[in-house]
Parts: structure tokens; C-alpha cells; sequence
């Protein structure tokens, strides 16, 4: 007999170990009309370490959703590999895939859709139980309730339907429901993106607590580099369907290699750097993701753009101590500055804090 | 059309100095709700001056875009205006006629919101929609229009702007799709703009151009411009003053540098202390304690269920029983808070605003 209750005990947590997640060289390709093909992702390889969370920023479009959506096997990769614990998620099938997608589980922008407005939250948590056969609708009512008040809600909420609930409320729920499985990956989507301020504190909160009680290895997907750099251990940067750069959180934020990275991290100081600082770094809106640049896909707004640039992709390289960058020029580049700064001009820009 | 109505008795502000272009006084507006009718916005008074940017900030559910929506009286028809005055140049749009209103949106007062996207027509296109308000405003010569809607495209910063005149909305970015929408709030000359969110849809590094595009605008054409948004970051970086309204109205306002560095009222501190996002010793997040509490009805501070300073301080029968009034404290700023009237300035508690 399955037991019903969930298993509240701590893992042993934060054990940043071996490599959990393995994704290499993921490729998904959409089909668009007349031939064309849009790259989502091209070529994307990271891996997380087991108890690690590892922060995933870019701007629309750049394909960080495609990688949590193929990762979870709601749409299908066109290459590549992703381990999750040493297997290949992408060419699991059947039971296997089933139980596969107990272990890994998503948490969405909108709380709002992802619970039905019909149904009461208990058995909008019940359900994913239930059909994963985890017991019956009466054995489960407890396991439930116990972790309703894991995520800092009391009993009533079971009863209640979503549009009686505000949506740091419901985004509590949306977390509970997904650990009701006892997963050991989350991969959250933007969690915070739609709450304001005071709910957005609370949730980040309960995410790191959570994480710790339940051991979870974590991937957090968010454009907001404040959220990121509260929260993740590693933070992986994308543009266009690649990943640009990777470092450790504090070495990225202190030395940022790549120039779309700088323009990233001086627009989220915007308060701090005011306009003319925050938008120094980059020019012009993303191009299309359907005709991406040849070269660096940067290309087109990057201030540091040269030749080898507009005809040669430049590959991802480690420039030390595991910090992969993914651009021709960054041994010549000083991104030390908040605002960019044209040379022999010193003071061409406002100046930063 | 430049006829002063009579100040009313209940507005105790001081005389708006000559420049005023809005000049919002004692709004109230209600929605029917169970049983009575509920205020959703409690006695809001806020002025703008030509050429100036004022933030006005809230959580969701604070009144915020309602108080945008009434000063184009755009309410949903269940919300009604109970109260108040809503004077531009002087007059009160809450008095004018149809006629009066269909000249004075777009011709007088514009408005984006946050989803460029879907508030662009995906029929028509976008040479189209910008040229709307300038048809229907500034009567152009027929043959200039072309031109007119190419220059307003090229100066809110769209490359090769003759080309784009053809496009649909979908064919857009997010980024172009607001420049447009703001071109086309443009093409009608408008003094005052109303920015709904306008960089929340958007990406960091696009809603950062778009901001300096605003800025732009305002000094070009010395428009002034109201700009709701829940994100504190931009304030201090465009806004020139901040209202902070929190259930219904105002609870702090003055100089957008100063308030944010230096917040007085209670929930403007924890606000500014939520969106830095630092962690404090222990790895926390600070964290308002519970969610804003639906309007009630009855006496005492309305943010005190949820005020920090009285966890921390206990609570004092002021707080209790009697709504707080925006007080002065600086010069330029006032906080709806007893323990800023009563430590620093007793004497202001009583003379700073209205009933």
C-alpha cells in the first residue's frame, strides 16, 4: 500500500553534490511557413548540481520557457540530451515517462490559470495525487491540509475556490500542489512575475525554505535580475537561443564578461544609475527570432561589435573557474562600469553610483 | 475654456499656483457592494504641473488605475463618482458635456496602457491609428497627414519609419508596438499623459528606452505626465514627485528622490523595502505582514493592521480611533501618518489636507 501521508522529513539538504540536471546540446526548432525554422533553442548545454539553484534570465523570446517546457516533457526537443539523475528525460515513454514527471516538477507565472476556478483548491491539490495514484481522495484530505500549512495557509483554504484568494495566496497553493509529489527538481517559471511587491518577498521566502525542508534541486526562470540574484547559487544568461554566459552568482554580478549580461544587470540599477545609465549599454530591440543576425547574435545592439562579430559565431569559452562567456572580445572588454563609457570620452555617460 | 470654478470649502490644500494643469480635488469614487456601496477611492486629491512627471504607486487593488480611468471618465459603468473635482485648465471634467469629453481625450488628456499589443487595432494599420487623433483633433490638410504620421513615427525613435507606416500591429515588437502607441498619443497634442503601466509587458532593456522616450517627450513638448506603476525602481529614475496611495488614497507624496530615499509613512518604508529585494542577515526577505485588508468602513488608521511601526511600537489610541490626514513634514512632503504628525510637526497634523 502507497503511503499516503508525505514524507515531511528533511533530505539531506543542500548537499550541492554531483550533477542532477544534465542538459546538452538542447535544440528545439519550431516549423514556421515557407521553410523557415525558429531556432528556440540552439544549442543549449548546463548542467545544476544536486541541491543547487541555478537562475535562467534573458528577455522574451530568448527561449528560457522552451527550456523548462521541453525539460518537462510538454513539448518535445528537436536534439540533444537532458538528464535529470542520470536519465534521459526526452527519450522516456509510458510508465516510464510517468513516473519520470513525478520527480520534476513545474511552477507557473499565472496562478491564476494554472488552478481551475471551478474547483475548490483541496481538490486542485488532490488531483495530481490522485491520478498518480498516490491513494484515495479520503486518505489524501490530511497529506493536503499538512501542506497547506507547510506553505503558510490554514485548513479553510481547501474549501475555498480561486477567485476568493489573492494571488500570493494562490501561487502558495500552486507550490503546495506541486511538492505534493515529492519531487526532488522545481523548475519555477517567472513565480513572482505577476505579484506585486509585498506578495513577490513572501513567496521568495517560502521558496528557499521550501527548498531546504524538501532537499529540491531548483531551476528559476525569471527576467528579473533582482529576483535571481537573491536567489540562485549559479545564474545562467540567454539571448536569442543561447545561453551567453554562466557564472557563479557573485562573480557575475561583480564581473560580468559578456556585454548583453552588463546591459542586463545596468538596466535592473536603473534606479540607481538613472536613465541614461541603465540604457548606456545596448541599442535597439531584439531582432527577430525567425532571422536571427549572422555571427553574434548580439550583433545588431551590441556597442562593442567588430568584424569578427558579424560573420563568426563565437563560442561559448570558459574565461576561468568554470565562468563561460560566449563572445570574441571578452579579454579586451572592461564591463567593471555600471554606464558604458566611449573610449577617449570619459565622461561621455552619466555617472554611476 | 479657461474658467476657474469656485474652490470648494472642504479642500484646504492651498491655492494651486498658476502653472497647475490638473488639479484633482477630494475624488471620491464607489462600486456597489454587498448590501452598501464600497469606496474605492476615499477623498484623493493630487495635482500636476506642465511639464512634470508624477508616480503614483500602489499594490494592486489600491485605486491606482481607477483614479487614471476617472480623470478621462472612463470608469466602468458599476463605478460611479460620488464626489470631488477633477479640474484641467481650470475646469472640471467631471461636468463636462459629450461633446465637451470627445475633444478632451486624446485632444487634451492621452492615455497608454501596459499591453501595447492588444490595445492596437490588428485590422488597421498603423499609420492608420496614429493618424486618428490627429484627424479628429488638429483638422491637418489632407496632404500633410502622411508626413505629419511619418514624423511623429521617427521622432518616438521607429527606424525607417516611412516603411513601418503599412505595418500591422502584429508585425511589431512589444517595444515598437508601445513606441507607436505613444506616437499616436502624441498626434493629437495632448497636455497631459496618462501612462498605465507603461514598461511592465516589457523587457528590462527595452522598458528602460521606453522610459527615456517618455522623458524625452516631456521636455520636447513640456507635457506633463501621470504614471501609474508598482515598480519603485523607475520612479526615482523618471518621476519628479511620487504619490504612494494605498486603500483608496494617499498615504505619502512629495519629491520621487526623496520620498523613496527617505519614505516617512510606514508602508512606503516596507514598499521601498520590498522591492530592493535584500535579504538581511539571516538570508529573509523583508515581507509586509498580512494582505491589504478590503476598505472598512470604520474610524483608526487603515494601514494599521498591517503597520510595522505599530507591531513594533504599540499601538496608540490615535491609531485607533482616528484616521490620520496628510500632514506636511518637509517642505514638499506629507505622510497620512500619526506618528509622523504627532513626533515632528503636532502643529501640521491638522492643517495639512482636507476632510
Amino acid at each position: 500500500m502507497i503511503d499516503s501521508r508525505i514524507d515531511m522529513a528533511p533530505r539531506s539538504h543542500a548537499t550541492v553534490g554531483r550533477p542532477f540536471v544534465e542538459v546538452t546540446d538542447l535544440k528545439k526548432h519550431y516549423m514556421m511557413r515557407a521553410g523557415l525554422s525558429l531556432k528556440a533553442l540552439d544549442g543549449v548545454s548546463f548542467s545544476i548540481r544536486e541541491g543547487e539553484v541555478l537562475g535562467l534570465v534573458g528577455e522574451s523570446g530568448c527561449g528560457k520557457s522552451t527550456i523548462a517546457r521541453v525539460l518537462m516533457r510538454l513539448t518535445s526537443a528537436t536534439g540533444g540530451e537532458a538528464r535529470i539523475d542520470q536519465r534521459n528525460v526526452l527519450t522516456l515513454n509510458g510508465p516510464d515517462l510517468r513516473r519520470m514527471r513525478r520527480t520534476m516538477q513545474l511552477v507557473f507565472q499565472d496562478p491564476y490559470a494554472a488552478l481551475d476556478p471551478r474547483m475548490t483548491l483541496g481538490n486542485s491539490m488532490l488531483l495530481p495525487m490522485i491520478q498518480n495514484e498516490l491513494g484515495t481522495r479520503d486518505t489524501l484530505r490530511a497529506t493536503v491540509l499538512q501542506m497547506l500549512e507547510e506553505v503558510g495557509l490554514d485548513a479553510s483554504f481547501a474549501e475555498r475556490y480561486p477567485r476568493e484568494c489573492s494571488g500570493g495566496q494562490l501561487q502558495r497553493v500552486v507550490i503546495g500542489r506541486a511538492l505534493l509529489l515529492k519531487p526532488r527538481f522545481l523548475v519555477c517559471d517567472e513565480p513572482t512575475s505577476a505579484l506585486d511587491a509585498s506578495m513577490r518577498t513572501q513567496i521568495l521566502n517560502l521558496l528557499v525554505d521550501l527548498k531546504q525542508r524538501f532537499g529540491l534541486t531548483l531551476l528559476m526562470i525569471s527576467h528579473d535580475l533582482r529576483v535571481v540574484k537573491h536567489m540562485c547559487d549559479r545564474i545562467a544568461v540567454m539571448y536569442l537561443g543561447q545561453i551567453v554566459e554562466i557564472a557563479d552568482r557573485d562573480e557575475l554580478f561583480a564581473r560580468p564578461r559578456h556585454p548583453y549580461t552588463r546591459a542586463l544587470i545596468s538596466s535592473a540599477l536603473i534606479d540607481e544609475t538613472g536613465l541614461d545609465g541603465a540604457a548606456s549599454y545596448l541599442k535597439g530591440d531584439l531582432p527577430s527570432p525567425l532571422a536571427p543576425p549572422p555571427g553574434c547574435r548580439l550583433q545588431t545592439r551590441c556597442r562593442f561589435a567588430t568584424q569578427p562579430c558579424t560573420s563568426e559565431m563565437p563560442l561559448l569559452r570558459d574565461a576561468g573557474d568554470g565562468h563561460l562567456v560566449r563572445c570574441h572580445h571578452w579579454e579586451k572588454l572592461d564591463l567593471t562600469s555600471v554606464t558604458y563609457r566611449a573610449a577617449g570620452t570619459p565622461d561621455a555617460a552619466t555617472t554611476g553610483p | 475654456m479657461d474658467k476657474r470654478l469656485p474652490d470648494t470649502a472642504d479642500d484646504a490644500r492651498p491655492e494651486p499656483a498658476r502653472d497647475v494643469l490638473l488639479d484633482i480635488r477630494n475624488l471620491h469614487v464607489s462600486v456597489p457592494g454587498k448590501g452598501s456601496s464600497k469606496t474605492i477611492i476615499d477623498g484623493l486629491s493630487l495635482q500636476l504641473r506642465s511639464g512634470e512627471i508624477v508616480a503614483l504607486v500602489g499594490e494592486s487593488g489600491s485605486g491606482k488605475s481607477m483614479t487614471a480611468l476617472s480623470l478621462m471618465r472612463l470608469l466602468p459603468s458599476a463605478a460611479s463618482i460620488t464626489g470631488g473635482q477633477v479640474l484641467f485648465r481650470g475646469r472640471d471634467v467631471l461636468g463636462m458635456s459629450p461633446a465637451e469629453l470627445n475633444h478632451l481625450r486624446g485632444g487634451h488628456i492621452a492615455m497608454i496602457f501596459q499591453q501595447p499589443q492588444g490595445m492596437l487595432d490588428p485590422t488597421s494599420r498603423v499609420g492608420v491609428q496614429v493618424a486618428e487623433a490627429l484627424w479628429k483633433h488638429r483638422r491637418p490638410d489632407r496632404s500633410s497627414v502622411k508626413e505629419r504620421v511619418i514624423k511623429l513615427l521617427a521622432d518616438v525613435g521607429i527606424p525607417a519609419p516611412a516603411s513601418r507606416i503599412d505595418c500591422y500591429a502584429h508585425e511589431l515588437s512589444g517595444g515598437m508596438a508601445q513606441r507607436v502607441m505613444i506616437a499616436a498619443a502624441m498626434s493629437g497634442e495632448p497636455q497631459l499623459l496618462i501612462a498605465d503601466e507603461p514598461t511592465t509587458a516589457l523587457d528590462v532593456t527595452v522598458q528602460v528606452q521606453i522610459l527615456k522616450l517618455l522623458d524625452e517627450q516631456r521636455r520636447k513638448r513640456n507635457l506633463a505626465i501621470l504614471l501609474i506603476t508598482h515598480d519603485l525602481s523607475i520612479v526615482s529614475a523618471i518621476a519628479d514627485r511620487v504619490a504612494v496611495m494605498y486603500a483608496g488614497r494617499i498615504v505619502e507624496e512629495g519629491p520621487a528622490r526623496e520620498i523613496l530615499k527617505q519614505p516617512r509613512h510606514p508602508y512606503t518604508r516596507a514598499l521601498v523595502q520590498c522591492s530592493l529585494l535584500k535579504a538581511d542577515a539571516n538570508g529573509r526577505l523583508y515581507s509586509i505582514p498580512a494582505a491589504p485588508t478590503a476598505l472598512a468602513t470604520g474610524q483608526g488608521c487603515r494601514f494599521l493592521p498591517r503597520c510595522p511601526t505599530a507591531a513594533a511600537n504599540g499601538i496608540s489610541a490615535h491609531c485607533l480611533e482616528q484616521e490620520p490626514q496628510l500632514s506636511i513634514y518637509d517642505a514638499s512632503c506629507m505622510a497620512r501618518c500619526w506618528a509622523v504628525a504627532c513626533n515632528d510637526h503636532p502643529a501640521m497634523a491638522a492643517s495639512g489636507t482636507h476632510a
